[in-house]
């Protein structure tokens, strides 16, 4: 559905289009909204926290809303104002949005009335109060406190890091992380067992926040954040770039040649291809089966052989610029690259022959971790994750890019909510692109590589939106002046993912503990939080009243 | 007993554990080796188990700081236990024709025993969880290998190992000693700690074992000895199961009974690795229930045993 028909169907006040696919609306209240909003049945999808004083005196808070059903995205604004800015929290009526405005609340000192859990999400706890990094009037070099400061101020409270034998018979806490064998990026998990079952789950990351947001606002041009944006993530590093390439050409109406288009599709579709592979490899070995984890890693190989053929890079391509491609894909490359899928398909076939037919990776897979489909549209869970729940959701399909634009994405929804409905999920995606892959080079046009395009106008509003391996990647761009990006806000899948797992380890095994995390596929490089569970309600308590009680 | 069996017992013992001392690190690298292979990867040098317990002997022992006292002792326990063990069960040389199957088969669980409260008394949590997995298994297995070895001694009126060798025998085949030879087929893959049932040193599960607390010579004296513990329990059931009598006495039958044993004891690893390769790993509650199948046919063995079957 087209945006203009959208607004005039639902007779939204306040709305305009900014284009094809992105409806703004200004609300005054924004709860009242969005609780209008509710029957058409949206998906959060991020909240973006703008500095906008220098341009108007105030601060803008964009909540974005997918609308999968009719291919569209929905801004809702909200404005705050100096010297005390606050905006309506609407987490109670979108759960998922939780993360988002504290991350908000942190970073540009945005408060959210109403808000469950105000408390600190990002920042380090030695963080001083009343410093936000994201602030126009904060310098991208500054250091917000001496280190002397710091080392005179007591060490913040942190969590136990030994087993406790508490008055219960048989209850213990087990850390997990932030370095542990069983997960291969620093996070943090603090499980409560009783005998083997776990009986509470904390989480707690953000130990690797890089500040890139700043960074590219303050330091970078245009292109030069698509070289920045790759560097998001070492897995999927491409999609973030691509989105936020869509995003700045969204914002500033650059059309992109279509055979460009057909390379990024093709290496997104390669990019997934590696993705999967790895994660199915460190499954395999966290199930014990490191068989399989040498088979799938000898796979992922020729796809990185197969990367660095198309791009010159086995990984961080560096391919996509604002408004196109940098390099082309001749004859010799596409027939290189098919005979290499026909190699890569017939053994992960094979693979997954083998794999159905080992009962102990079934058995362990099966009817665990569980997330209900209820759960995982409420947390708004993305990717793989949600469509092993039965959210039958796909960017690719729902509101098509790039290559997908001309071509049928068929999407593989399963309803088991385990870890095996989400290997399964992987295993058809990675045929589906497999396929896609063929099709794309087969069908790519001739022509150009490169939009032609004068200076990026200012102040301009785009979205991009890709289906990264692990889900919804959301770009959020406001172009600046002078070649310059005004707030760029990238959302990667595993932010709204990692939410659910606290959610999916209560009640398990302490032995699934590890393949139900892996189990979303989490990238910590993109995204970390703090979650804690009740184990009495099985409701989310903030961390700070947890540390307390412990 | 005369002094010349006293001596021969003595020298055969001594020969048995010193070879072990060398060999069972020896087929671990092997083991090793076929499971990179499979996988097609090139592998370590089938002697890297030695270099790594050499390097390892000569650093200094390493103990979690933390933990019991019994924990700085279990190392050499442990080791002290498994050479006992090898002593006493005939391996490479018939050593003992008066072994008596429970006393092999505590010093064999003794080992265990050792290194799982050594876990126990660790102060680092997943230490803890290993040996409560490894308890859990251990009880489990011993349960089903003390219901084989009563079937043994129900069927032949017997507890000396020698005289029920072979268990399965042609001539009066007994389907309680099928099962049995099956269950401790079981039990000996079960205890040399192979996939699916390797839980308690599970890393990516959370489980840290006995290992996890130790370094240098102590680590290299807790797996050494699960590694002499291992060729045992293999040797213990060769014990049974093969016909060894049949292979002569004197010099030649012995320079036989060593190649013979060394070829079986090796295709017995060639064959767990390749197992190993192909199988995921249960989770406590899985082995538990499969185990629970096994001690099932061993009380089946038991009773067919007992009314002559």
């Amino acid at each position: 559905m087209r945006c203009d028909e959208f607004i005039s169907r639902y007779d939204l006040e306040n709305a305009v289009c900014l284009d094809e696919r992105l409806v703004l609306v200004k609300a005054e209240n924004t709860t009242e909204v969005s609780e209008k909003l509710l029957s058409l049945s949206p998906r959060y999808s991020t909240c973006v926290g703008i500095d906008y004083r220098p341009i108007n005196r105030s601060y803008l808070v964009h909540h974005v809303l997918a609308l999968d059903k009719y291919g569209l995205y929905l801004v809702l604004e909200a404005r705050a104002h100096d010297p005390d800015p606050v905006v309506e929290s609407i987490t109670n009526l979108f759960p998922a949005a939780n993360w988002h405005e504290r991350e908000v609340m942190d970073m540009l000192g945005i408060k959210f009335i109403g808000h469950p859990e105000p408390y600190r999400l990002i920042l380090p706890d030695d963080w001083p109060e009343k410093v936000y990094p994201l602030r126009k009037d904060y310098p991208y070099d500054r250091k917000p406190v001496e280190l002397a400061e710091i080392l005179e101020r007591p060490t913040p409270r942190n969590y136990t890091v030994s087993i406790r034998r508490g008055s219960s018979v048989s209850e213990a806490e087990i850390p997990l992380g932030p370095y542990h064998p069983a997960l291969h990026e620093p996070e943090y998990y603090e499980l409560v067992i009783e005998g083997e079952r776990i009986v509470e789950a904390r989480y707690r990351g953000f130990f690797v926040h890089r500040g890139m947001e700043k960074l590219a606002e303050s330091r970078l041009t245009v292109n030069q954040v698509a070289f920045l944006a790759e560097r998001i993530c070492g897995i999927c590093g491409y999609t973030h770039a691509t989105a936020y390439c869509q995003a700045v050409e969204e914002a500033a109406d650059i059309e992109v040649p279509a055979r460009a288009e057909y390379i990024r599709g093709i290496l997104l579709e390669i990019e997934r291809l590696h993705s999967h592979l790895l994660w199915f490899g460190v499954a395999f070995h966290l199930l014990g089966f490191d068989t399989g984890f040498m088979a799938t890693w000898r796979l992922r190989e020729k796809i990185m052989d197969l990367a660095e053929l198309l791009t010159g890079n086995r990984k961080t391509y560096g391919l996509n610029l604002v408004g196109g491609v940098r390099r082309d894909i001749d004859e010799s490359k596409a027939h290189a690259v098919l005979e290499a899928l026909d190699f890569i398909e017939e053994k992960f076939k094979k693979l997954v022959r083998l794999v159905m037919g080992m009962h102990e990776i079934i058995a362990r897979t099966k009817n665990i971790g569980i997330l209900t489909r209820e759960d995982a549209k409420k947390l708004g869970a993305v990717g793989p994750h949600a469509r092993a729940s039965g959210l039958d959701i796909d960017v690719r399909r729902d509101c098509p890019y790039a290559a997908y634009k001309y071509v049928d994405v068929s999407v593989p929804v399963m309803d088991g909510c385990d870890v095996l409905s989400r290997i399964l999920v992987r295993f058809e995606e990675i045929i589906e692109s497999v396929r896609l892959i063929r099709v794309f080079l087969r069908e790519m046009p001739k022509g150009g590589l490169m939009a032609e395009y004068d200076d990026i106008p200012g102040l301009r509003i785009g979205i991009g939106v890709t289906e990264a391996p692990r889900g919804e990647d959301i770009h959020y761009v406001v172009t600046g002046r002078e070649n310059k990006i005004y707030r760029w806000r990238p959302r990667a899948p595993s932010y709204m993912n990692l939410a659910t797992v606290p959610h999916m380890l209560v009640g398990e095994k302490l032995a699934n503990a590890p393949i139900i995390i892996a189990s979303i596929d989490p990238c910590f490089s993109c995204t970390d939080h703090v979650v804690v569970i009740d184990r009495s309600s099985r409701k989310k308590i903030p961390l700070e009243k947890a540390l307390r009680e412990t | 007993m005369t002094l010349q069996t006293t001596l021969y017992m003595c020298v055969a013992g001594l020969i048995n554990a010193l070879a072990l001392l060398v060999y069972a690190p020896l087929l671990d690298g092997i083991g090793r080796k076929i499971k990179a292979r499979i996988q097609r990867r090139k592998g370590p040098s089938v002697m890297q188990t030695i270099y790594d317990l050499r390097k390892l002997y000569g650093i200094r022992a390493i103990v979690d700081g933390l933990a019991g006292n019994y924990a700085r002792y279990a190392p050499a326990l442990s080791m002290a236990l498994a050479v006992m063990a090898a002593l006493m069960i005939p391996s490479f040389l018939p050593s003992s024709t008066y072994c008596d199957l429970i006393i092999a088969a505590y010093l064999l669980i003794a080992v265990t025993v050792a290194q799982t409260y050594a876990s126990l008394s660790m102060s680092i949590p997943y230490s803890v969880i290993g040996g409560c997995r490894e308890a859990s298994i251990m009880m489990a297995s011993e349960l089903c290998f003390a219901g084989a070895i009563a079937s043994i001694a129900a069927a032949y009126g017997t507890l000396y190992v020698w005289r029920a060798s072979p268990i399965i025998r042609l001539e009066s085949l007994k389907p309680s000693m099928i099962i049995a030879a099956g269950v401790l087929s079981i039990v000996a893959y079960v205890e040399s700690m192979n996939l699916p049932f390797e839980i308690s040193e599970a890393e990516p599960e959370l489980a840290g074992g006995t290992m996890i607390g130790y370094g240098g010579r102590s680590l290299a004296l807790v797996m050494h000895s699960a590694m002499i513990r291992k060729a045992l329990f293999i040797s213990f059931v060769l014990d049974l199961l093969f016909p060894w009598r049949a292979l002569g006495a004197g010099l030649p039958g012995i320079a036989l009974r060593i190649i013979v044993f060394t070829v079986l004891l090796t295709g017995a690893y060639v064959v767990m690795s390749m197992l190993n390769a192909v199988y995921g790993r249960y989770t406590p509650g899985q082995a538990l229930r499969t185990l629970k199948r096994v001690g099932i046919a061993s009380i089946a063995a038991v009773i067919l045993a007992s009314i002559g079957y």
